[in-house]
C-alpha cells in the first residue's frame, strides 16, 4: 500500500498514543518514522516491532535514569525508543558545540528506531550523527543515512546497548547509503493494518449530538 | 491574541488568494481548458490547465448527475456534483482513466502523489438553476439573485499535503509559486471557479441549443465559489502555532509599517476613501441569517459610517494619519470594525507591505526542538509572562472543562464534544493549550527550580509538548490562542473565520457555532481574464 509521507507520520502518531503513550512522544515517534521512510529505511516496521515488545509496559518503567556519567538505563531495564528518543535529542541540541559529544543508552529494544530521532535533530541542528549497537552502525547525515554494510536492516525485539555520538561529514567506511526523497512510500499492509488498529483506539464514535452540529447539517443543502 | 478577536478578521492585501492571483499575473501564466468532455446531463470530465515559468498544473474536473437527495455539503457525504484533483504536470490519457476511477470517490479512492489537491463542490442549487434556465432561454440571470447568492457551487472539502495519498507539501514546497501557505490548493479553488461557469454554460447550450447565450461577463465576474467548512480545520491554528505566529506577524508587521508613516499623500488617501466606499457597499450586501453575525454586520455598517464622517474631519491630512484612524477606532469601533480598519489602512499600501505575503509559510521543523538547557525557575518565569492569562481560569469549574475536542470514527475529523454530557474524553485530542499549560506549571513549582528541562522531561516525558509550545511562545509572540479552547463559552467558528480570513474569504455566514458558509474569489478575474484584468482589485467590489 503507497502512502504518502504525511499518511505515515499520522499513522505512526495516532498509533503510538492508541498503544498509550502521551500526544507529545506520539508526535515525536510520528515525526522519526516520518524521516525514516523518507530515507527509504523501514520506520514503520520498526515502530510495530517496539509498540509490540515494549508497548504494553507502563511509562514508569520505560523512563531513562542517568547512570553515572553519559549512560542512560530505563527504570525498568528495558530502554523504549519511543521514550528515550526525545531525549536524545535533547541531549544532542545540549552538545551540538560539544565535539566530544557521546552517550550511551542501555538495554533498548530495536536500535534501528532512534535513528529517526536522531535524523531529525540532524536535520534540525545541521550536525552529523553516528550511532552504534552490537549489530549494526549508522551514520546520519540530516538528508542522508549510511548504514553498515552487514547489518540487516530487518530488526529484532532483542535488546542492545546503543552508543550515540558526534558523527563525520565523511561518512568513513563503505555503507549502503540512504537518500531522502519527497514521495509515497510502500508499507506493508499487514504493517499498516496494524498501526491503523492501534491509531482507531485515538478514535471516538461519533454520537447524534455530534452529527447536528457538523458542517452541512441542518439544511436541506438545496439553497 | 484572542480568539474574539480572531474571529472578527477580515482578509487583508496578504491573504493567500489575493497574493497567488498577483504572483500569478506577475510571472505571466496562461490558462487553458484542454479537455471538455461533457455529455448533454453535465457528465464528463473537463482539464484546466495552468502554465507557469517552471511548471504546468491541470484541474481535472469530473462532473456527475448527482439525485437531488443526495446532495449534502455534510463530510460525511458519498456523492458530490462535481469532484476534482489538481495534477502536477499534464495528465495523459491513462492518469485521466485512473483519476475518473478514485477522484470522485474522494477520500474513498487511491490518490497518487502526482495529485496535489483533492476537492468536491456541490450546486448551490436554485442559483445554479436558475442560471442554467435564464442562459438556455437566451436571458441573463437576475444580478440581484446571483449577488445574494454568490456562487454557482460550493467545495465542501479541498483536501492537500499528502492527504489520502496526494503528494506531500515536500514536493512542491520549494517551488516558487507555493512558497506562501496554502497556495497550491487556493490556485485549485481557483481553476474550479471557472468550471462552476464553464459547466452551467454548457448545460443552458444542452437545454436551448438555438437560443442559448453565454453568462454576461460582469455577472460571471460577480460570481465566486462557494465553501462550507466545519469543525475539520478548527485546531490548524492550535497545532500549528509557527504557522500562526508567521501570518499573525505579516498581519502586524503590515500594520506597524503602515502606522509608521509620517504623513499622507492626496492619492492615497483617495484611494483610501474609494476603498471605504466600496466596502461599505460591500457590507451592506452581507447578508446572514446567523443573529450573533448579523448584529456585528450592522454594528459594521455603522462603524464605516462613522469612519466616513471621521475622514470628512480631516482624520487623514493629520501627521501620522494611519496611526491615528487605528488609535480613533480603539474607542469609537466595534471588534469586527476595528479589524476591519486593520484590512483598510493596510489595502492601498501594496508596495510597502506585499512583500510580507511570502514570509507566510515556514518549516515547521526546527520548532520542534526543545532547549533542554533551560531550567524550571526560567521555564516557570516564561509561564508567568506568557501564560498568565491561564491562571485566571478556573480548571475546577464544569464551565472551564465542559468541551473535548476528538476525531469522528465515522470520518477521522476533528470534533468538540460536551465533556459531561458525551462519551469520549479519554481519547480527547491535545489541544486544552490553557489546562495542560497550569498543571505544567503546578509540577514545575514542585521541581528544583534549578534542574535543567532535558532532565526534567526525562523524568516527566508528558509535559514535552508543553515545553515546546512554552518556548516556542516565548519567542513567537502571537503563536497561542490566549484563550481556553475546552471552556464552555468557546465560539468554534471564530477558530474557522480566522484562518479563512487569511485565506482571503469573504461574506461569513455562519450557519452554528461550528460551521459557517463563505465566499471565494467573488469579483476576482478569472484564469481567462486575468491577463487583461488587474490581479488585485476585486475584494471590495466595485460601485
Amino acid at each position: 500500500m503507497n502512502l504518502s509521507l504525511n499518511q505515515v507520520e499520522n499513522t505512526a502518531r495516532k498509533a503510538v498514543r492508541g498503544a498509550g503513550l502521551p500526544w507529545c512522544l506520539a508526535e515525536d515517534a510520528g515525526r522519526a518514522v516520518r524521516w525514516l521512510e523518507m530515507m527509504g529505511l523501514p520506520g514503520t516496521s520498526w515502530l510495530l516491532l517496539v509498540l509490540a515488545s515494549v508497548g504494553h509496559r507502563r511509562t514508569g518503567e520505560l523512563l531513562l535514569r542517568q547512570q553515572s556519567g553519559p549512560v542512560w538505563r530505563a527504570a525498568g531495564g528495558t530502554a523504549s525508543p519511543l521514550v528515550a528518543g526525545p531525549s536524545l535529542v535533547d541531549a544532542v541540541h545540549l552538545h551540538r558545540d560539544d565535539g566530544g559529544f557521546g552517550l550511551t543508552l542501555q538495554g533498548v529494544v530495536c536500535p534501528e528506531l532512534c535513528a529517526g530521532y536522531l535524523g531529525v535533530a540532524s536535520l534540525q541542528t545541521g550536525a552529523p550523527l553516528a550511532m552504534s549497537w552490537a549489530r549494526g552502525d549508522m551514520r546520519i547525515l540530516g538528508d542522508r543515512v549510511f548504514v553498515d554494510d552487514a547489518q540487516d536492516v530487518g530488526a529484532t525485539a532483542e535488546t542492545y546497548d546503543l552508543a550515540v555520538r558526534n558523527g563525520s561529514r565523511d561518512p568513513g567506511r563503505p555503507g549502503r547509503e540512504f537518500t531522502g526523497a519527497a514521495g509515497s512510500r510502500r508499507v506493508d499492509p499487514r504493517i499498516l493494518d496494524m498501526l491503523e488498529t492501534l491509531a482507531r483506539r485515538t478514535y471516538v464514535e461519533s454520537t447524534e449530538m455530534s452529527r447536528l452540529s457538523g458542517a452541512g447539517a441542518g439544511l436541506s443543502d438545496t439553497d | 491574541m484572542r480568539l474574539g478577536r480572531m474571529g472578527a478578521f477580515h482578509q487583508t492585501r496578504l491573504s493567500f488568494m489575493r497574493a497567488l492571483l498577483r504572483q500569478l499575473k506577475r510571472e505571466a501564466w496562461t490558462f487553458d481548458r484542454t479537455m471538455w468532455r461533457m455529455d448533454d446531463r453535465g457528465v464528463g470530465v473537463g482539464v484546466y490547465q495552468a502554465r507557469g515559468p517552471g511548471h504546468t498544473y491541470s484541474l481535472v474536473c469530473f462532473a456527475h448527475d448527482l439525485p437531488p437527495d443526495m446532495r449534502s455539503d455534510r463530510v460525511i457525504a458519498e456523492r458530490w456534483d462535481a469532484t476534482f484533483a489538481l495534477f502536477d504536470g499534464v495528465p495523459g490519457e491513462a492518469d485521466i482513466a485512473r483519476m475518473s476511477r478514485n477522484v470522485p470517490l474522494q477520500e474513498a479512492g487511491n490518490c497518487q502523489e502526482t495529485e496535489l489537491v483533492l476537492a468536491r463542490a456541490n450546486r448551490s442549487v436554485r442559483l445554479f438553476e436558475h442560471v442554467v434556465d435564464c442562459l438556455a432561454g437566451g436571458e441573463q440571470p437576475d444580478p440581484e439573485f446571483v449577488e445574494r447568492t454568490g456562487y454557482l457551487m460550493r467545495t465542501t472539502a479541498v483536501y492537500g499535503n499528502g492527504k489520502f495519498g496526494l503528494g506531500d507539501r515536500e514536493r512542491i514546497a520549494a517551488r516558487p509559486e507555493f512558497r506562501g501557505a496554502f497556495r497550491v490548493e487556493l490556485l485549485a479553488v481557483w481553476l474550479i471557479r471557472w468550471f462552476t461557469v464553464d459547466i452551467a454554460e454548457h448545460l443552458a447550450r444542452q437545454r436551448g441549443p438555438s437560443r442559448a447565450v453565454p453568462l454576461d461577463p460582469r455577472i460571471r465576474a460577480s460570481l465566486g465559489v462557494g465553501n462550507a467548512t466545519g469543525l475539520g480545520m478548527a485546531p490548524f491554528l492550535g497545532t500549528h502555532p509557527g504557522l500562526l505566529h508567521a501570518w499573525m506577524d505579516a498581519r502586524e508587521t503590515a500594520l506597524m509599517r503602515v502606522r509608521n508613516i509620517g504623513c499622507s499623500d492626496a492619492v492615497t488617501g483617495e484611494v483610501f476613501r474609494a476603498t471605504l466606499a466600496r466596502a461599505r457597499r460591500d457590507v451592506a450586501r452581507w447578508r446572514t441569517d446567523d443573529a450573533r453575525q448579523a448584529r456585528r454586520v450592522r454594528e459594521l455598517a455603522g462603524d464605516l459610517e462613522r469612519l466616513a464622517v471621521h475622514l470628512d474631519g480631516g482624520a487623514l491630512e493629520r501627521p501620522a494619519p494611519w496611526d491615528g484612524l487605528v488609535r480613533w477606532s480603539e474607542e469609537h469601533l466595534t471588534t469586527e470594525g476595528q479589524e476591519m480598519l486593520v484590512s483598510l489602512v493596510i489595502e492601498p499600501h501594496g508596495e510597502l507591505v506585499d512583500d510580507l505575503a511570502d514570509g507566510m509559510a515556514l518549516d515547521e521543523l526546527p520548532l520542534a526542538a526543545v532547549d533542554g538547557a533551560m531550567t524550571v525557575g526560567e521555564a516557570l518565569a516564561m509561564i508567568e509572562a506568557d501564560y498568565g492569562w491561564t491562571l485566571a481560569i478556573d480548571f475546577g469549574s464544569r464551565d472551564a472543562n465542559a468541551r473535548f475536542w476528538y476525531v469522528s470514527e465515522e470520518k477521522l475529523e476533528p470534533r468538540l464534544g460536551e465533556r459531561f454530557e458525551e462519551p469520549g474524553a479519554d481519547r480527547e485530542q491535545p489541544l486544552a493549550f490553557a489546562r495542560e499549560m497550569r498543571r505544567l506549571r503546578d509540577d514545575l513549582l514542585e521541581a528544583d527550580h534549578r534542574l535543567g528541562l532535558a532532565d526534567f522531561l526525562m523524568a516527566r516525558p508528558e509535559y514535552r509538548g508543553e515545553i515546546r509550545r512554552l518556548q516556542l511562545v516565548s519567542r513567537m509572540p502571537y503563536a497561542e490562542i490566549r484563550d481556553n479552547l475546552i471552556s464552555a463559552d468557546m465560539v468554534p467558528v471564530d477558530l474557522l473565520r480566522c484562518k479563512l480570513s487569511f485565506f482571503g474569504a469573504t461574506r461569513f455566514d455562519p450557519k452554528s457555532d461550528r460551521w459557517v458558509r463563505i465566499t471565494m474569489y467573488q469579483n476576482a478575474p478569472y484564469p481567462d481574464t486575468i491577463r487583461e484584468d488587474p490581479a488585485d482589485d476585486w475584494i471590495y467590489p466595485p460601485l
